[in-house]
């Protein structure tokens, strides 16, 4: 993938996933209890940032090691699983409402 | 309403940082690292994408955010699928093809470049129509080295340093328009990726193929004429300098 592609794919994939997710709930609450959003926002990116890192620098190590072929497939059947798991979650979660 | 306060602050972020470990976006984060080569791309598309879907979350508030995030998790669902299937189905050009290519666009955008720059100034010599004529003899090498499929199935496929040398491969945007000086400041680093790729190549196939293979001979031929290259316009710039 080009590199343009791969930011745009990884912003959209990631975008999309978090929103309404856990975190959000998390930092709303924060919020609304400690009656300022600006200091909730930036903790809140500062900690999703260094999240990123711990996990593109595991990941850029863990490619040294480990096969690449090896990574595919888990990669793959990782983003499959967790595509399901967003399906399934949302099927309930629709049901249930 | 917008207080700064370091500790809500604080708090916020350990309790997201938190939340956020083993969360699945990490895990999306780790394994598009793992199976690309820009970890720098991704980390920056990972943590704006985090940013703003919390700071859309601050600012329409919690319910609003969830039903939101009802219907975006379905595309988002359909995404990972087809992220999915594209890691596990799609085939990329060998590292090792990559590497190549983009050798041959250094070399003979050099040819291109090198030559105006070195008129105008008025260093157009003997020297450096040597190093012209060698550089253009590497790019024909290349080329050649294209049709080696073997080396495509090469276990330096799976070589990371190999990437991270072809990376080094680029010519300066607006090389031609730059001043002297700058330009062979330019031109001493992009000989030197291209030293390095070469030397590069050249301990692997003496490392891992210990037959005599012609084509660590004609490595070495080629490092040693790229560390020429490189000593050359070293010494140009410090002419220019001094």
């Amino acid at each position: 993938m080009t590199r343009l592609k791969l930011l745009f794919s990884t912003f959209a994939v990631v975008f999309l996933a978090e929103l309404g997710d856990k975190t959000q709930i998390a930092s709303f609450s924060l919020a609304a209890e400690g009656g300022n959003v600006l200091s909730v926002v930036v903790g809140a990116c500062l900690a999703l940032t260094a999240a990123a890192l711990v996990a593109v620098i595991a990941g850029h190590l863990i490619a040294r090691f480990v096969p690449r072929k090896a990574l595919k497939i888990v990669s793959g059947l990782l983003f499959l699983a967790t595509g399901a798991y967003l399906l399934v979650s949302l099927i309930v979660k629709l049901a249930s409402a | 309403m917008l207080v700064f306060d370091i500790g809500v602050m604080l708090t916020t972020f350990f309790v997201v940082f938190a939340a956020e470990l083993g969360d699945k976006t990490q895990l999306v984060a780790f394994s598009i690292t793992s199976t690309s080569r820009h970890p720098l791309v991704i980390f920056f598309a990972t943590s704006l994408a985090l940013s703003c879907s919390s700071v859309l979350a601050a600012l329409i508030g919690g319910a609003a955010s969830r039903l939101l995030g009802t219907y975006t998790s379905f595309i988002a669902a359909a995404l990972f699928f087809g992220f999915g299937f594209y890691i596990l189905f799609s085939k990329e050009a060998p590292p090792v093809k990559d590497c190549f290519l983009k050798t041959i666009a250094v070399e003979t955008g050099l040819l291109r470049v090198v030559p105006g720059l070195f008129k105008r100034r008025g260093r157009y010599d003997e020297g450096l129509l040597r190093v012209l004529r060698q550089d253009s003899g590497h790019a024909l090498v290349f080329r050649l080295l294209l049709k080696e499929k073997r080396l495509f199935k090469d276990d330096i496929n799976e070589d990371q340093r190999l990437c991270e040398l072809t990376e080094k491969l680029r010519l300066a945007r607006g090389l031609r328009r730059l001043p002297f000086r700058r330009a062979l400041e330019e031109i001493v680093r992009t000989e030197e990726a291209v030293r390095d790729v070469y030397g590069h190549l050249h301990e692997h196939l003496r490392l891992e193929h210990h037959a005599a293979d012609r084509l660590e001979d004609l490595l070495a031929g080629l490092e040693a004429e790229e560390s020429e290259h490189v000593a050359f316009f070293k010494s140009v710039r410090d002419g220019e300098n001094a």
